[in-house]
């Protein structure tokens, strides 16, 4: 069966069709400058060594001209492969970019960011050369074959005759010898896979093993493992070797074979086949590797194919994730403003949360309660347009979430985020969420850049994210937990401090930290994939949701 | 053993690259031999050479790729062992994209005979071989032979020296380019706000990998148009000089197939580049460091002016004695971890640590591990391995033989799970982490706990024991931590505090 990612990958080579069949077009032309120069090689050796004729200029130009053919477009074909390399890496990085465009932190924090380095440095960069190379290089192995013994039936049909019946044995070997290694890999694959990997796990280890003075038990154990390993893999590679030791095989015996019948019929020691001559014979003995050159390129190609395979693994379900616009987006299209809503049947899949009714009014402050793991962010997302859902939300939203983020960058560059704002009014919003001193004592105020390691504390980067967003145009404020992982007290002062700066605002509250109920005119509950929705006074009021 | 095997295989690829050119070279030479043979021409002893330098190729090119294979493998293995054993006493490399590196850096370095050396000899003999038999044989064609050999040592050369430019250059984009990604996908929250926000873009880094396909594909074309202009020349030397025999062949057959014997070398240089920047990089970050343990029983721990080095909060003044429980609570960032990292020795820090009596000896600023205190991760690390390995890691060990000597029983592991609330992990035989069953975030919490209890250390460094578990989960290990508390000097760092803990100090470093 065909998964989903091996269909992709089919599409999109069809996309470079056109692109692949021209360079297999010049590859052939140059494949027959080769032989054509082969051939004139020949004839140059015949006439002197044989019949010492001397020089024919016609033949020497004749070699010199296809000689020139081969290097040029050989070297055509070679930088049409890397333009079209170059074409596919930008075209999948172009649509990993538009999927990060359209799903945004709901995409990029299902990840880790060694995974995204991993798509930008390893799988698009895989899956370009699969296209591009191993691709072509798969049709060439096999025309480049037919070709030689199409040309070397008129000149000996014997050879030929030979060469044919031999020549399928060759893929037919590789493949039952590549199979065994491939059962033969499966058997052991929990154990490679486990007992290789020992190595970084235990890198990642160290602080544990340097707290338990356990370091030379696991050297211990890692030297064992490697051992195990490298016995098995040995035992694995020494049947893969075979395969490519098949065509070495009979690249080299039929060299040897064709040398030595060329030589005893040229002898008159043998009679088999049509008469040889020496011009004949030389060309055949050029010829005959070449019809498992390409195939021996293929095989050092091979691992191309598996790295494109983990590289789909990991790409396709990006590409795929591209989200539908929404079918009801508010009441306006993305830009205006936000106007009233009043939702029914709201649904989010994967997870799913359902909702029969759901409003919003302007100004409205919704507490959004649920365990952890109920689905709040999810909710979140999908209300930002960033997940598959029924609805989502119209007008400027802005988020606030868990875990500050403070770029590298200066303080001004953090708060503005590409606008244009004058100091005096980020020094105001500095003042009003409490950080004033604290940026005035560093060195060079708002130019002071952050770096990798921010001095600030938990609370002061959460109040700094803060800022950031309050100075960003909006309609809607969503908090996603922003005191989750502060202590009680940085919890309480900096709950009030959001209260005070956004109780004009429309705001969706997400906390599983209590909050007084008289911020909030509605309740949001998520519980068991349900989102219900109950108005405060209600709920204070002791009456159950329904 | 592995400078023999590494022999070895450098042997086999010689015979393998010289026989493979010698048959074409020999074959050619025969069927010229016998198109203008007297009577008296021995054809039988070529026919055999023929057919012995063919099993010869096949057999040292299966017996090549075996023994470098092995030693691949071997020498692989002892540079991770070096370099793990290097490492004893560091922390743990925690970022993914650092053992990423390590991984690979180890396989450049271990992958140098097989993929460079062993076939750069063969073609460099190949090419001796050949010059010497000019030198022998056709002397008369020498000088169209030395125009070849030079032009294609400089190409060769030239290949090496500004392959080496080119992947250094490629190194430090890739290095920049993941950092620039690093900081991109960990700034993912914010995105939404950001005016014309800019995705990654590896242009640059793919540009350059390409460059070095392209240059590579230049020396082949110009490895080409050298061999092809010395074929012609000499031709046209031959036809000047009246020279007709069959031996003289072998010169432009060689050159004809110049990029097969020779050009294929081209494409291995980048191994060599890599062997040259990951021996580099592995050698310079990964000094060892001299780790001393302070193997003192502790009862008292005192603090003076005490913080991580670099660190910018302030300085802590507190004394912790056994049978105590102290708090270091804190938001998330305000240096918890670094603290206690700090006070196990793990770190270097500044101001006083004082251990036992007032007057007791003092812990260097330097990296000095405390042997009898538990430094307890807010991730604790779950090996890939069996579970009972994970809980085993804990034990102390009496001598140095025990990989597999069982002190602790199982059922006393299966016990303490349960007492943590871990019943559903009853199988100790169970593959747990990488490869295995995943632990979840709670669930490796209260692997830590179960270590810390089996450990026999004073001393007990908990930090956020309890972020992300449930409340009959949370209760649990307060049981656990009161019970730790009767025998040893239990410090947690957190901003959670659950009920049913009585502190005997409180250390808030936000309000510090």
């Amino acid at each position: 069966m065909e998964t989903e990612g091996a269909i992709w990958l089919k599409q999109l080579q069809s996309r470079y069709r056109y692109s692949l069949v021209k360079l297999l077009m010049v590859k052939l032309g140059y494949f027959i400058g080769q032989i054509a120069c082969f051939w004139y090689f020949s004839s140059l050796m015949h006439n002197l060594i044989v019949e010492h004729e001397g020089l024919k200029d016609e033949t020497l130009l004749s070699f010199v001209m296809c000689s020139v053919v081969w290097i040029v477009l050989r070297h055509i074909s070679e930088s049409h492969l890397s333009k079209l390399n170059a074409n596919v890496e930008l075209m999948l990085q172009h649509q990993i970019n538009s999927a990060l465009d359209t799903q945004q932190h709901a995409l990029a924090r299902r990840y880790s960011s060694f995974f995204w380095q991993q798509v930008y440095l390893k799988h698009i960069p895989s899956i370009a050369q699969y296209v591009s190379q191993y691709t072509s290089q798969k049709y060439i192995s096999v025309i480049f074959p037919l070709f030689v013994i199409l040309i070397i039936i008129p000149i000996n049909w014997f050879v030929a005759l030979i060469l044919m019946i031999s020549l399928p044995i060759v893929p037919i070997f590789m493949i039952l010898v590549g199979h065994g290694a491939a059962e033969l890999h499966r058997k052991h694959f929990i154990s490679l896979e486990r007992l290789g990997g020992l190595f970084v796990d235990r890198l990642k280890a160290l602080t544990l093993l340097t707290s338990f003075n356990q370091h030379d038990v696991e050297s211990k154990r890692l030297s064992k493992a490697s051992q195990l390993v490298n016995r098995q893999t040995m035992r694995v590679v020494s049947l893969a070797f075979l395969s490519s030791s098949v065509l070495d095989f009979f690249a080299t015996v039929s060299m040897a074979l064709v040398a030595v019948y060329i030589g005893f019929s040229l002898l008159g020691e043998l009679s088999i086949g049509p008469d040889i001559s020496f011009h004949y014979g030389l060309y055949l003995l050029l010829v005959t590797p070449l019809l498992f050159a390409e195939l021996k390129t293929l095989g050092r190609l091979y691992h191309q194919k598996s790295e494109a395979e983990a590289a789909v693994d990991a790409i396709f379900p990006i590409i795929n994730s591209v989200v539908e616009s929404p079918l009801f987006k508010g009441d306006s299209i993305k830009g205006n403003s936000f106007s009233d809503i009043g939702w029914i049947d709201f649904k989010t899949s994967k997870p799913s949360i359902y909702a029969d009714k759901l409003d919003l009014n302007n100004n409205d402050s919704v507490f959004l309660t649920g365990n952890s793991g109920a689905g709040k962010s999810v909710l979140l997302d999908a209300l930002m347009g960033l997940r598959k859902s029924t609805h989502s939300l119209s007008g400027q939203v802005v988020l606030i979430s868990q875990k500050p983020t403070i770029l590298p960058t200066s303080v001004r560059d953090n708060l503005l985020m590409g606008q244009d704002i004058p100091d005096s009014e980020l020094w105001l919003m500095l003042e009003q969420v409490q950080l004033l001193d604290k940026v005035k004592s560093l060195p060079l105020g708002l130019d002071s850049l952050m770096g990798e390691n921010p001095m600030l504390s938990g609370g002061e980067a959460q109040r700094l994210n803060l800022a950031r967003a309050l100075l960003q145009p909006f309609d809607i404020l969503l908090l996603d937990e922003p005191t989750a992982h502060l202590t009680e007290l940085q919890h309480n002062q900096l709950a009030l401090l959001i209260h005070e700066l956004t109780q004009s605002k429309t705001r969706i509250w997400a906390s599983h930290k209590s909050l007084p109920l008289s911020w909030f005119n509605r309740n949001w509950l998520i519980k068991d994939g349900l989102l219900v929705q109950t108005d405060v006074q209600a709920e204070a009021q002791g009456k159950q949701p329904c | 053993m592995l400078i023999k095997s590494s022999f070895a295989a450098l042997l086999l690829a010689i015979v393998h690259a010289v026989s493979g050119l010698t048959l074409l070279l020999v074959s050619s030479w025969f069927i010229a031999a016998s198109s203008v043979a007297g009577l008296n021409f021995n054809y039988m002893l070529p026919a055999v050479i023929i057919r012995a330098l063919a099993l010869m190729r096949i057999a040292s090119g299966y017996g090549e790729m075996w023994v470098s294979h092995h030693q691949l493998l071997d020498s692989l293995a002892n540079i991770r062992l070096n370099l793990f054993n290097d490492m004893q006493g560091r922390s743990s490399v925690s970022r993914a994209s650092d053992t990423d590196k390590l991984n690979y850096q180890s396989e450049d370095v271990a992958s140098i005979w097989t993929g460079w050396i062993n076939q750069n000899a063969g073609a460099l003999l190949s090419i001796l071989f050949l010059t010497i038999f000019v030198l022998w044989q056709l002397i008369e064609f020498s000088v169209p032979w030395f125009i070849f050999l030079i032009v294609s040592l400089v190409i060769y050369t030239w290949l090496i020296m500004s392959g080496l430019s080119l992947a250094y250059k490629k190194l430090q984009i890739r290095v920049e380019l993941e950092s620039q990604i690093e900081h991109h996908f960990d700034a993912a929250s914010i995105w939404h706000m950001q005016k014309n926000l800019q995705h990654p873009n590896a242009s640059a880094f793919y540009n350059k990998v390409q460059s070095n396909h392209k240059k590579i594909e230049w020396a082949i074309s110009a490895l080409l148009i050298i061999s092809l202009f010395t074929v012609t020349l000499l031709v046209i030397k031959m036809d000047a000089l009246g020279n007709y025999s069959p031996i003289v062949m072998i010169l432009p057959m060689a050159l004809m197939a110049s990029v097969d014997w020779f050009g294929r070398t081209f494409f291995s240089h980048h191994r060599l580049h890599d062997y040259i920047l990951g021996k580099k990089s592995i050698n310079s970050e990964y000094r060892n460091d001299v780790i001393i343990r302070l193997e003192d029983k502790i009862d008292r721990l005192e603090l003076k002016q005490f913080k991580p080095r670099y660190s910018l909060s302030k300085a802590i003044n507190t004394v912790y004695k056994t049978q105590q429980l102290h708090l270091i609570s804190g938001s998330s960032g305000s240096g918890k971890s670094r603290l206690f990292q700090a006070i196990s020795g793990l770190i270097k820090h500044d101001g006083k640590l004082i251990l036992n009596s007032n007057s007791g000896e003092e812990k260097g600023p330097e990296k000095q591990l405390l042997d009898d205190v538990l430094y307890v991760e807010q991730t604790p690390y779950c090996l890939s391995g069996t579970l009972r390995q994970n809980i085993q890691v804990a034990q102390k060990l009496e001598s140095d033989l025990l990989i597999e000597a069982p002190v602790i029983k199982d059922s006393k592991m299966l016990e303490l799970l349960n007492s943590v609330g871990l019943s559903e992990l009853s199988n100790l035989n169970q593959w747990v982490g990488t490869g295995g069953r995943q632990l979840s975030g709670g669930e490796t919490k209260r692997l830590g706990i179960v270590r810390a209890m089996l450990s026999t250390k004073s001393v007990l460094l908990l930090d956020e024991p309890f972020e992300g578990l449930d409340e009959t989960n949370i209760n649990k290990v307060v049981d656990v931590i009161n019970n730790l508390k009767q025998t040893r000097c239990v410090i947690i760092a957190s901003h959670i505090y659950p009920q049913g803990l009585v502190f005997d100090s409180v250390v808030d470093l936000d309000s510090l």
